[in-house]
């Protein structure tokens, strides 16, 4: 027909269509219904391709809102309104009392919720990057200050640390001024939300009259200095405007000049001491000193005006905003800076709005992208799994139409009327399982989550409520529901082909499978894990360096084979195994069949794994299986390699450094000190230290090696690795215990092949002992992974030899790891870390759960990728239990007629049971153990893409030393799996030959 | 006369309530060791109904049979299994071989389901396979046979345990007449041995029907007829 006419004819048929509509989906509906055990197989397939593909899109929205809530609980501020001219520019003022009028006007736009005044930023205006507005501005410097009841003459003015973010400062520590409005509302509660101790004062009035100063931790710390302590004087300075001479010091520096005015203030009281490890945006001052704005004469208030250093601190409501996506948080951002923007202002003031979080919502972006990339390639198994089980399952029920649009065709029925019908049952089946699979996601997603390890959740951490936009909602449809429309299509289209050349007589040839493909897809991959299986044996120390890059040495071709060789493995190696797992009943047969189970019926398992749904159940049984063993392997990995990235940071329960070397017995009272409101008992705790000492070759005083000690106690105390040593630590502290040294990778040149070194202590009095090398160390959790590479260890024994027995028991260290024993679990670690760190002699204090949870969803990987680890075992179980629930009743269907003809030559119902259970169990078996075993396979292939992926995310994070991926095998888990999936397949199987052998005989042998 | 098969007053109905069908209402017959006998009627009239409770895969209503010194008629099919291993064998018009099996072990597998031990069961099945002349295809499978050799498979499995009474559901309605002809002849071979074989075979075919020992007419019900004059009131 041609197009004009076929064009011309489309508003009649859409009509026709349109009215037929309601009719046709009744009929679809009540065939849907009447088939509702062939449509299982379809509504599983579709069911689970749904739930994976929007849990791993809705995942994404989810990670979004957390990543975006922690930046901004982060900051106190959510906007910032700057002159909109640089000093000496129209459109500003100097009047304090008009500075601040301001915030009303702002206040009444319905999206600003707290306003105050505040001074004491770095950064022009927040625009441009490296230009003379952003480098110049200085913060309000502290310069020197005064306590009353403690002595603040050691607490240093200087936060170094602070030029780590943002442009580059003196150094000296940042001062913020606060308006009176920061003392109430919104502000005053997020200030609050930080504090450590003491309160934020209530009101502006109460923070004058208080004479306010709220304080980092850290220097409370130096200063040992508590709420309710005064500071006798604060020196702070400021730059200001110098266009009509400098009031103050004319001050050159980095190319720059400032005229910096000083101020003292006096009788200060510290109000509060607020968390300072969290780090804020960079473009305002990093942890700082809170002062109130009106203990500054008002004078110097106008100042600081004119010098750039005030602004006005907006805050918004946080739960108005859009955070499925950082485009739709930054278009709403947007909006409400052109609102404020808009504002007109009295004295003809210009001040221009700058969202706080801007630059960091495009690395939000960049780092989500990323992400989610990892997570599209981790997904990948699971939604091939998924869209398998679809297609077979959609392949096995659409079999079982095969004559029944034979007889239609027969009695009249033309293509397009069949089509429709198949495809009308298909649609409404496949749409209840795509919402089923829709609905489930959206309420999983906020659990997976709350994943903070494998199979762990601690809910109600994170609050979120993921969410999927229309157009993902209508792709996920598009993709599932399409998927198996357009399959059913195709296969029904084939039917009906086959149909008219059966009437010919035509014989329709199946293609028969590219068994070369299969193989060469498995090659491929067995040679990827060939090469991560090598790598993981020299990580290990269990195979000699030389093949540190296992066998493909150039690193593209390494980086294709890790990336690539895990999904060709898994999918080649699923074909290759599965005619394997199909070939269980004859192989079942020739092993037993002379046994008295098999005698009687044995002969009737030969061949029957030829059958083609009898192969689909074993590639599903391989397919879920090894995703089941793969998640759960790397799963368990990912939390061990969490964990030893938490040591590596603690080194134990613990790790405390102070201020001054301290003996054993110092540090044991302060630590004891700091249990008061614990369980934990004095005498459970113990301590060690590393000391350091310098030593050299007898003979060489110019070659000086920096030498750790490890103690007899950091047994039990230092969490050690396989890591630390390539081996068995336990073994190389043994080693180290009775003379032996370890040498980090920077000595292996010059100690490698050295079986033995004598050795001076270098300084002190003299010393020598004689050691034997032990191999080399990677490093000693809690020290500083860059600097162990340098040096050596040795034990306590060599020690002990060259110092003296009295030195060592009196030796004092300033970093010391602690043991808190059976009752330090997490809350008391943190109970004990908090009370350390607020003691004057304690610099820092590192505690193991805390840094175990800020990284205990990463599974050494990225946040989040436990949950999904989580996600794929869960699903990939489920698939496995109900699609063996679902094939099998769909192959036991197709053999109905087979089943009848054993009866009917004399077979017994039990004879007939007894076949089946043997013929499927076996397949069901083997396959499952032979998908286990590509489990271990691919878990060794996936191993090596993750390593990848963990060195880039990891030094993505800052980590200097990356914490490889040692498999972890949770046989026990797997075992209880596997017994889960074959007490299933046996119900289903007894459930299924039961109903099978009690049907109507003459009937199915008639072929009704 | 011998008698191997007995039918007395059987009926059978399908359906129930105000859809119930009749299908056998008061069937009566016999057979004697070594006789072929043809059934025969319109359709509907129940001859496979018939056939289906004489061989235990249906249950009839109310009525006896009696095979070879076997009672049942009522049991449900799961209860005569043991009639079919022993006496009654199956032959089907869509032949019904397993078909991942060879000819060979489609036959030693229905002796093996009766108790007998493997290599006995094979020694049989193979000479079975060689009374219906098929002993060089006894490694081929069902696709690899012609329709005829398929039935001559099926005729080997049903005969291989001394079973004594055949039961053939229109044995040729997939074969051409040729074939047809050829399978008749081994039917008559096998009621003529030694074993007094019987064989009750449902047909369409009145000239199959003819050159069976005797036709019983199946109408309303009832067999009504016994041979063919009386059957059609008319010579044939």
């Amino acid at each position: 027909m041609k197009l004009r006419e076929k064009l011309a004819r489309a508003p009649s048929r859409m009509q026709a269509a349109a009215q037929e509509f309601p009719d046709r989906t009744r009929l679809a509906l009540l065939s849907a219904w009447r088939g509702r055990s062939r449509g299982l197989a379809v509504f599983a397939g579709v069911f689970l391709a749904s739930l994976v593909i929007t849990t791993v899109l809705v995942y994404g929205s989810g990670l979004m809102q957390i990543f975006f809530l922690n930046y901004l609980d982060d900051e106190y501020y959510d906007f910032r309104m700057d002159f909109h001219t640089d000093i000496g520019g129209k459109g500003r003022t100097v009047d304090v009392a008009l500075l601040e009028s301001y915030c009303a006007e702002y206040e009444a736009l319905p999206e600003i919720t707290d306003c105050a005044v505040a001074a004491g930023r770095q950064g022009g205006h927040g625009a441009g990057w490296f230009t003379e507005a952003y480098l110049k501005p200085q913060p309000l410097e502290l310069q020197a200050w005064e306590g009353r009841d403690s002595d603040w003459s050691n607490v240093s003015v200087f936060l170094f640390e602070g030029n780590e973010e943002g442009p580059p400062t003196r150094g000296y520590r940042p001062l913020r001024l606060l308006g009176p409005s920061a003392y109430d509302g919104e502000l005053a509660e997020r200030h609050a939300s930080r504090l450590l101790r003491g309160e934020w004062p209530d009101g502006g009035a109460a923070a004058v009259e208080q004479r306010s100063v709220s304080l980092p931790s850290q220097v409370a710390s130096m200063a040992d200095a508590t709420v309710g302590d005064q500071l006798a004087s604060l020196t702070f300075t400021y730059d200001t405007d110098a266009s009509k001479g400098c009031q103050g010091e004319e001050v050159f520096w980095q190319q720059f000049s400032y005229c910096r005015v000083s101020v003292t203030l006096e009788n200060l009281t510290i109000s509060s001491i607020f968390d300072d490890t969290i780090v804020t945006s960079p473009i305002t001052s990093q942890q700082p000193v809170f002062i109130p704005w009106e203990l500054v004469p008002v004078e110097n208030r106008s100042a600081i005006i004119a010098g750039d250093h005030a602004y006005l601190a907006l805050t918004i409501d946080r739960t108005a905003l859009p955070t499925e996506s950082t485009d739709s948080a930054e278009k709403e951002l947007d909006r409400i800076q052109r609102s404020l923007d808009s504002v007109a202002l009295e004295g003809e003031t210009n001040l221009d709005g700058t969202h706080v979080i801007k630059d960091l919502l495009s690395w939000l972006r960049i780092q989500n992208y990323f992400i989610q990339i990892f997570n599209y390639i981790v997904m990948i198994p699971i939604i091939v799994l998924s869209v398998s089980v679809l297609l077979y399952g959609l392949l096995l029920s659409l079999e079982q139409r095969r004559r029944e649009i034979a007889i239609h065709r027969v009695i009249g029925g033309g293509p397009d009327a069949l089509l429709r019908m198949v495809l009308g049952e298909l649609g409404i089946v496949a749409f209840c399982a795509w919402l089923a699979g829709y609905l489930l996601a959206l309420l999983a997603v906020p659990l997976i989550l709350n994943a903070v390890g494998f199979m762990q959740f601690r809910p109600g951490e994170y609050n979120v409520s993921p969410s999927l936009g229309l157009l993902a909602t209508l792709a996920t449809l598009v993709v599932t529901v399409g998927l198996a429309l357009l399959f059913g299509r195709s296969r029904t289209r084939d039917f009906l082909e086959q149909e008219i050349s059966e009437g010919v007589q035509r014989v329709v040839v199946k293609p028969q499978p590219r068994y070369w493909l299969h193989w060469l897809l498995f090659g491929v991959g067995l040679i990827a894990l060939s090469d991560s299986y090598i790598e993981s044996l020299v990580n290990d120390g269990r195979l000699a360096d030389d093949w540190e890059k296992g066998i493909i040495s150039n690193p593209v071709l390494n980086g294709i084979f890790a990336v690539l060789g895990p999904f060709l493995l898994w999918i080649g190696g699923a074909l290759v195994l599965a005619r394997l797992g199909a070939m269980a009943p004859g192989m079942m047969q020739r092993l037993l069949g002379r046994t008295a189970a098999l005698r009687d019926i044995g002969r009737g398992l030969r061949g029957s794994g030829s059958a083609e749904g009898v192969g689909k159940l074993a590639l599903i049984m391989l397919l879920t299986l090894s995703i089941v063993t793969m998640a759960a392997v790397q799963g368990y990995t990912g939390m061990a390699v969490d964990e030893r990235t938490a040591s590596l940071a603690a080194g134990g329960d613990l790790k405390v450094e102070f201020q001054q070397p301290l003996d054993h017995a110092t540090v044991l009272a302060t630590v004891s000190v700091a249990l008061e409101g614990t369980d934990i008992a004095a005498d459970d705790i113990q301590l060690v230290s590393v000391p350091l000492i310098a030593m050299h070759p007898a003979g060489d005083e110019y070659s000086v090696y920096q030498t750790w000690v490890l103690l007899d106690g950091s047994r039990e105390v230092v969490r050690w690795d396989r890591q630390a040593f390539g081996g068995d630590p336990g073994k190389t502290l043994d080693r180290l215990a009775v003379g032996g040294f370890s040498y980090g990778e920077q000595l292996e040149f010059s100690l490698g092949k050295q079986p033995q070194l004598m050795l001076n202590l270098t300084g002190g009095t003299p010393g020598q002992v004689t050691l034997s090398n032990v191999g080399e160390h990677t490093w000693h959790p809690g020290l500083d992974a860059d600097i162990t590479t340098g040096g050596i260890f040795i034990g306590e024994t060599s020690f002990r030899t060259l110092v003296g027995d009295g030195a060592v028991d009196a030796w004092r260290e300033t970093t010391w790891f602690v043991e808190l024993g059976p009752q330090g679990d997490a809350e008391a670690q943190s109970a004990v870390a908090r009370a350390l760190a607020f003691d004057s002699s304690v610099s820092k204090v590192t505690s193991w759960h805390e840094e175990h949870r800020e990284v205990e969803r990463n599974g050494g990987l990225v946040f989040g990728t436990l949950g999904l680890l989580t996600l794929q075992f869960a699903v990939a179980t489920i698939a496995a239990v109900a699609s063996s629930f679902v094939f099998l009743s769909l192959v036991l269907t197709q053999r109905k007629r087979e089943l009848a003809i054993l009866q009917a030559i004399g077979a017994s119902e039990w004879q007939v049971g007894r076949l089946v259970l043997f013929e499927i169990m076996s397949i069901t078996v083997v396959s499952m153990l032979l998908g286990t075993l590509l489990g271990v396979g691919i878990s060794y292939a996936f191993n090596g893409m993750f390593s990848l992926f963990g060195l880039i995310f990891q030094s993505f994070g800052g980590a200097s030393t990356t914490v490889d991926r040692t498999l972890i095998w949770p046989w026990g888990e797997l075992l209880v799996i596997g017994l889960a999936v074959l007490a299933v397949v046996m119900l289903a199987l007894v459930w299924t030959t039961a109903r099978a052998t009690r049907s109507d005989l003459a009937r199915i042998l008639k072929g009704e | 006369m011998e008698t191997l098969l007995s039918v007395k007053d059987l009926h059978h109905g399908f359906g129930a309530g105000g859809t119930r069908l009749e299908v056998l209402t008061g069937v009566d017959f016999e057979v004697a060791p070594g006789e072929l006998v043809a059934l025969m009627g319109p359709s509907g009239c129940g001859k496979s109904t018939l056939l289906n409770i004489i061989g235990g895969l249906l249950a009839a209503d109310s009525g006896t049979i009696d095979a070879n010194g076997c009672a049942y008629g009522q049991p449900p099919p799961h209860a005569l299994v043991e009639l079919r291993r022993a006496t009654i064998g199956w032959i089907f018009q869509d032949f019904h071989l397993l078909p991942h099996l060879s000819a060979l072990d489609n036959v030693t597998l229905a002796l093996e389901l009766a108790g007998a031990a493997p290599p006995d069961a094979e020694q049989h099945a193979a000479a079975a396979l060689e009374r219906v002349g098929l002993a060089d295809r006894a490694q081929h499978r069902p696709d690899e046979l012609s329709g005829g050799q398929a039935q001559r498979v099926a005729i080997a499995r049903a005969i291989a345990g001394d079973r004594k009474l055949l039961l053939a559901d229109e044995p040729t309605g997939n074969l051409d007449v040729a074939t047809s002809r050829e399978i008749l002849e081994l039917f008559h071979e096998l009621c003529a041995g030694d074993s007094e074989l019987s064989i009750l075979m449902v047909t369409h075919d009145a000239a199959l029907a003819a050159r069976a020992d005797r036709m019983l007419l199946l109408r309303d019900g009832r067999v009504a007829a016994s041979d063919v004059e009386s059957a059609w009131g008319e010579a044939v």
